[in-house]
């Protein structure tokens, strides 16, 4: 049952306990839900913001053939879709970095075209040296109401230039703030999971992946199609408890002096986060009804003109309930799915480090823990099935990059506005956009 | 000047408040270098010089300077010639066809061409910030490509894309043998055949700035080079 919700023109903002009542007289760990959705539907005549972007494409000697020919046409795939008022630059790098051509603006698409069909392969990877050169291109057209980002992929390993991954992370988050956002895009088995997560969680952008060349052009098209859907960017949640109240947001999102870095959120989706709160028994009240301020709730971030939107703060209030009445209120099932989801996400994180240390033990202890939470919830049994076999298997890099992209899927994802509990349902016209779509398998194309 | 003053100035209002502004070429250089930082027009390869101001005027890039006793002086024409003339090189354009483009078009048409100076976005101050901490990220090539699309202002200036495209391979070849503009530097010398077996090559423009004292020992060196040559056994090439 919604508790609270507030409306804005453009957002809704609501906040959901999982179970709308505090236990008087003990200590209560309580979940709250909250939501922050766009309208339904994208409104007649809207245009999405101008893009300024930069691709970074890998031509180290790894991405030699059907890789590096499977890349370039993705990124032919995307400069299709893009309007004269849009601005692209191209970087490569191998060893060395080279800007093919600088940030223009897409009146004509020829020489970008040209440009991509003279990529070929080359030596090592120097992977933050092609981000940074491709933040360059971008940084010198930021205005407030484009949206800046650099698209990054690789299929291997930094290993020449700056490599370490905070260091990388933070340039990445510093940018961030500075409009300039990131998303990352894995190729293959062999590249850095840990680092291109990083980035784009840092950067404030998107990670994906592809296990084959053949997969790498639907992360590219959800990309698209979310950025086309835009309604709002840059949003921020704050939680203020009360006084001796303990928050906690559970998703695995960025964390800036704003707050909780939301995703940028699309028409038809929501974007949410779960709060866990931890009261001690002392703030429960008396078991009387009487209402108690647990929470308040801001949430600010901008349109696509880059004109602020600040919702007034919610505050959660909620009523003190003797046991018996407590545990008669049944908890909200929205809730629990998508506390099971993030708790499960947690799980895999570290499932994917213990992956990586040879735990192989650890990692089917803690997908039993997964599986307890999938009950119920069809989406997350999948993914649990699809670990488990690759667990089975003891398939390192495989594993890693699943449990790695699945956990970042489960806990910092848009949502489909009142989404169905079975991912595979979907009635005659009502396919959600790619980007709402629920994947068994991250780094495989929907079958 | 500092730069700062530059900052938020553009170069029309610059031209009307320095209509009077005459300078050497060495002030010319020092000028336009100051103004091609506020324009993001530097380029680190190529650093205005006296030297390249000179260059520039013999190949008719500049107009002449006025002779006033020993000094020749530039205007703020001439300073805007060569801002143009640096935007059009780095866009590939031919040494030729830039001079007969500066030499046919007026002022405004000259100023037309350059960009108004913006303060730089906090992402490029960050991304600068990040270059200097990141010693082992190397500055990228030189962009190995085509360079972007001519001005298309004129028909003039449309006809000579084509052109610009070829000039660009070249220059990239030119790079990867030494030469770090890409650009050929071209000297007008004369050349005093004083015997079928002896030539001078003089630089007219150094030539210039030799104190007139030191020719008479500039002679005597030579002469001495020459009967030193008589006296040494022949050396194979080195």
């Amino acid at each position: 049952m919604t508790q609270t919700t507030l409306s804005h023109p453009l957002l809704t903002l609501k906040a959901t306990p999982r179970r709308p009542a505090l236990l008087s007289g003990f200590d209560n760990t309580l979940d709250v839900l909250i939501q922050i959705q766009a309208p339904a539907q994208t409104p007649d005549g809207h245009h999405r913001s101008a893009l300024n972007l930069a691709l970074v494409l890998d031509r180290s000697g790894s991405m030699q053939g059907q890789p590096l020919q499977e890349a370039v046409r993705c990124a032919r795939a995307m400069i299709e879709r893009l309007r004269a008022v849009d601005r692209v630059a191209l970087v490569v790098y191998d060893d060395h970095v080279d800007t093919l051509m600088p940030a223009r603006l897409l009146d004509d698409k020829t020489p970008l075209y040209r440009a991509l069909e003279r990529i070929h392969s080359g030596g090592c990877t120097n992977l933050h040296g092609g981000w940074l050169q491709g933040a360059q291109t971008v940084a010198a057209h930021t205005t407030p109401n484009t949206l800046s980002r650099v698209l990054l992929l690789s299929d291997g390993q930094a290993n020449q230039g700056l490599t370490e991954v905070d260091a990388i992370a933070t340039q990445c988050a510093e940018l961030a703030a500075a409009a300039v956002t990131t998303s990352t895009y894995g190729l293959g088995h062999g590249f850095n999971e840990n680092l291109m997560t990083a980035m784009a969680k840092a950067g404030h952008g998107q990670a994906y992946y592809g296990e084959t060349a053949d997969d790498l052009m639907e992360p590219f098209q959800r990309e698209f199609d979310l950025l086309d859907a835009l309604c709002a960017k840059r949003l921020r949640l704050r939680c203020t408890p009360a006084t001796g109240i303990q928050a906690t947001v559970l998703n695995l999102y960025a964390e800036t002096p704003d707050g909780s870095v939301l995703p940028d959120l699309a028409y038809g989706s929501e974007a949410w986060a779960v709060v866990r709160l931890r009261l001690p028994a002392t703030l429960t009240g008396a078991g009387d009804g009487g209402l108690h301020s647990l929470l308040d709730i801001t949430i600010t971030g901008q349109d696509l003109t880059g004109q602020p939107v600040n919702l007034a703060p919610v505050a959660l209030q909620l009523p003190s309930l003797p046991a018996q009445a407590f545990h008669a209120i049944s908890e909200d099932e929205r809730v629990a799915r998508r506390v099971g989801e993030v708790e499960a996400a947690m799980l895999q994180e570290q499932a994917q480090a213990a992956a990586r240390e040879g735990d192989w033990p650890q990692v089917r202890r803690l997908l039993e823990d997964v599986r307890r939470r999938a009950k119920d919830n069809p989406w997350l049994e999948a993914i649990v099935g699809t670990l488990a076999s690759l667990a089975e298997r003891e398939d390192t890099e495989r594993f890693s990059k699943e449990a790695r992209y699945a956990s970042r899927n489960l806990a910092s994802r848009v949502a489909e506005l009142d989404e169905d509990l079975d991912f595979l349902s979907t009635t005659e016209g009502s396919a959600p956009p790619s980007f709402l779509r629920r994947k068994r398998e991250q780094g495989k194309k929907d079958s | 000047m500092s730069l700062t003053l530059f900052q938020n100035i553009k170069m029309r209002d610059w031209c009307s408040q320095n209509t009077d502004w005459q300078g050497t070429a060495a002030e010319l250089a020092t000028l336009a270098k100051e103004l091609l930082e506020t324009l993001s027009l530097s380029d680190n390869n190529v650093v205005p010089s006296e030297r390249l101001v000179r260059n520039y005027v013999q190949l008719g890039i500049l107009g002449k300077p006025i002779r006033t006793g020993k000094e020749a002086y530039f205007g703020a024409r001439q300073v805007v010639e060569y801002l143009v003339a640096r935007k059009l090189v780095v866009e590939g354009w031919p040494l030729a066809k830039i001079a007969e483009f500066n030499q046919t078009h007026g002022l405004d048409a000259l100023l037309d061409l350059l960009p108004k100076p913006r303060a730089k976005t906090p992402a490029e101050v960050l991304v600068a910030k990040f270059r200097q901490a990141t010693v082992s990220a190397p500055f990228p090539r030189q962009q190995t490509s085509a360079p972007p699309p001519a001005i298309s202002t004129s028909p003039f200036l449309e006809q000579s894309a084509a052109w610009a495209q070829r000039k660009s391979s070249s220059r990239d070849l030119l790079r990867s043998l030494g030469n770090p503009t890409g650009e050929p530097e071209r000297t007008a010398l004369v050349k005093l055949t004083l015997t079928p077996w002896c030539e001078l090559l003089i630089d007219p423009a150094g030539l210039k700035a030799v104190p007139p004292d030191c020719l008479d020992a500039l002679g005597e060196t030579i002469a001495h080079l020459l009967r030193e040559e008589l006296q040494t056994p022949r050396r194979r090439p080195s």
